[in-house]
């Protein structure tokens, strides 16, 4: 499979460098809010990575250090209130009560008793049993374990952490050390202009993940096949290579997966590859298992979730009405060249008039870039619609000699289907219609076809892609 | 049965093919005649229709006698350009996907033997980006002697689904 692809932005844009392989993956805890943890060696860039990040989302942020934290730093000092009834939390510019994203850094550091404490405020954005509602990112970061550390450099008092508070961190992103770089990117770090600025609010990626936590909203509610069947095959396979995965862990995968196919665009082999190696948090209490057995669950994953995606297209071809084609595209298709697949498919299937219709009713949102299709399926599209927009032609038909100003035997029968319709719908559906007839498509089924052209309209129109708009 | 066998050229046979048979010898078929209309069905062209799709731009080049090719390569030469990719900064093209009319009998465009450089570049930029049957700024620019000698008319397609 190809590398993973990009997504539409790059945190290179951001001055931080040696994520790439990651890259959609850090991106996908943005959309998912999930809890995400950061392991690697002093000076990598976890810290670095984590504050500009919340400084370009423009985020009221906390950095606490867990070595070095005490609980009064968290929450405030404590006062009861006017009625003596309950206490309350006299805020400073530390405490985290108004925090919309914090960084607990060096958490493997942390003393038992506050790791408890963290335990809550990662896990349930609580502290003390209060809710913290403005708090969307919970990020930490820490060292390798000590007892996952080989080489001469030795993180004394780097403990492994609990496994349940490691179970909540959806995502554990291993940060590259020097020698994982390359040479671009080696140079790019050692630059050293930018070197202690605060990175402004980046407008770009603010929309890029507004829009990207829209469609994860609709789309974790009604999650992709392809992804609970990658999710339940390579759970399966890991739990019998012995490398446990808690029911917890398999739908917190499932929730990466979605936003990782959001932000880069489409399902991959290496976006999910990625989001798997991520996903498994057994390295921050000292588990190490083999590369290899990932590798196998991840093909036999892959596999299934691949299978399950060209189901959706043997669906759309078996389906007889336009619309419910239509829904099958927008619901399953998340890759465009499968979505191209699907409509060269389908017009080589259906009957002239039907996969007429079908494509003068999506075109122009495929022109717009609405559908997920790609350019071939787009140009597909073009081919049968774009004479439909614009026809001319003369009809001839024979006419008794004893009648008078009859018109075309077809456009007669038109006529009756065209009656009872107003406005655009009327306007769409005489221009299909009386175009097909023009350029010679017979229609058969008039009568039936109108209605599946409307509804496939106000399909598009209740899925906001009936609009122009730039391709993605 | 009773088979009569009339040789064509017969001045019976005439009379029975001749339009006014009909009443003067019946054949026993319909008595019909045949009529043509022309028909017109556009939402691009029909300025009254409920859906409407917005012209943006006209895009042409009359070449004469000239190869299309060697004219354009020649007005880039001039402007000291060497790919046709560098006249995207030069000229703002439309940024959004757009639906082509190619319009074969078109008496708009520029002249190439009259335009200036600029002006003909800018259209062969348009019609570099253009199929027959879309307009597409994601594609490379592409020049061959079908693309620059169509005329085409750009729409958006924005109102198909108002």
């Amino acid at each position: 499979m190809p590398s993973v692809r990009s997504p539409a932005f790059r945190l290179a844009e951001l001055g931080v460098y040696g994520f790439d392989r990651h890259e959609t993956t850090i991106l996908a805890a943005l959309v998912t809010e999930d809890p995400l943890l950061l392991v690697g060696r002093s000076g990598t860039g976890k810290t670095f990575l984590l504050n500009t990040l919340s400084e370009a989302l423009g985020l009221e942020h906390r950095h606490y250090n867990a070595s070095l934290i005490s609980f009064d730093d968290l929450v405030g000092f404590p006062y009861p209130d006017e009625a003596h009834a309950t206490v309350r939390f006299l805020e400073t510019p530390a405490t985290v009560w108004g925090a919309e994203s914090v960084l607990i850094d060096e958490i493997s550091r942390c003393k038992p008793e506050h790791q408890n404490r963290l335990f809550s405020l990662v896990h349930e954005r609580r502290l003390q049993g209060l809710p913290l509602k403005r708090l969307r990112y919970r990020w930490a970061a820490m060292n390798p374990c000590t007892s996952d550390q080989g080489g001469a450099e030795d993180y004394a008092g780097s403990e492994a952490l609990d496994p349940a508070l490691a179970d909540r961190f959806s995502l554990i992103v291993t940060a590259a050390d020097w020698s994982d770089l390359t040479l671009a990117q080696q140079q790019a770090i050692v630059a050293p202009s930018g070197e202690g600025l605060v990175t402004p609010r980046n407008g770009a990626l603010c929309d890029a993940v507004d829009a990207w936590r829209a469609l994860f909203t609709e789309q974790v509610n009604a999650c992709p096949p392809q992804v609970t069947n990658y999710v339940t095959t390579v759970v399966s396979a890991l739990n019998g290579a012995r490398i446990r995965i808690s029911p917890r862990r398999a739908r917190l995968l499932a929730r990466s997966l979605v936003a990782a196919t959001i932000v880069a665009g489409r399902a991959s082999s290496a976006t999910f590859k990625s989001v798997l190696e991520c996903s498994l948090p057994h390295t921050t209490w000292g588990q190490t298992f083999e590369p290899a057995v990932i590798a196998a669950a991840h093909r036999a994953g892959w596999d299934a979730a691949r299978e399950q995606a060209g189901a959706w297209i043997h669906a759309l071809l078996a389906e007889q009405s336009l619309p419910r084609k239509l829904n099958l595209l927008l619901d399953h298709c998340t890759d465009p060249d499968e979505g191209s697949q699907a409509i060269a498919q389908l017009i080589a299937t259906e009957s002239p008039d039907r996969a007429a219709a079908f494509a003068f009713v999506t075109y122009p949102a495929a022109l717009g870039g609405t559908l997920p299709i790609g350019a071939e399926g787009v140009n597909d599209l073009a081919k049968l619609a774009v004479p439909l927009l614009d026809a001319e032609g003369e009809l001839s038909w024979q006419e008794r000699l004893s009648e008078q100003g009859t018109s075309h035997p077809v456009i007669a029968e038109i006529g009756k289907v065209l009656a009872p319709l107003r406005g655009t719908r009327l306007a769409r559906a005489r221009q299909f219609l009386t175009a097909c007839v023009v350029r010679g498509i017979a229609l058969p089924s008039a009568a039936t076809l109108e209605p599946q052209l409307h509804e496939c309209v106000l399909l598009l129109r209740k899925q906001g892609l009936a609009r122009a708009g730039a391709r993605p | 049965m009773i088979v009569f066998a009339v040789p064509v050229g017969d001045p019976v046979y005439r009379c029975w093919s001749s339009p006014c048979a009909g009443y003067s010898a019946n054949s026993g078929g319909p008595m019909s005649r045949r009529r043509t209309e022309r028909v017109v069905a556009s939402v691009l062209r029909d300025d009254t229709s409920r859906i409407r799709l917005p012209q943006v731009i006209r895009a042409g080049l009359h070449f004469g006698d000239r190869d299309p090719l060697q004219a354009v390569l020649e007005c880039l030469a001039r402007l000291g350009l060497d790919d046709a990719e560098l006249l995207r900064r030069r000229f703002n093209a439309p940024t959004t996907p757009l639906l082509v009319r190619t319009v074969p009998d078109a008496r708009w465009g520029v002249q190439v033997a009259r335009g200036t450089n600029e002006l003909i570049l800018q259209q062969a930029l348009l019609l570099g980006l253009c199929t027959a049957w879309q307009y597409d700024p994601s594609r490379p620019v592409l020049w061959t002697r079908a693309s620059l000698t169509r005329r085409v008319e750009l729409y958006e397609p924005a109102g198909f689904y108002a």
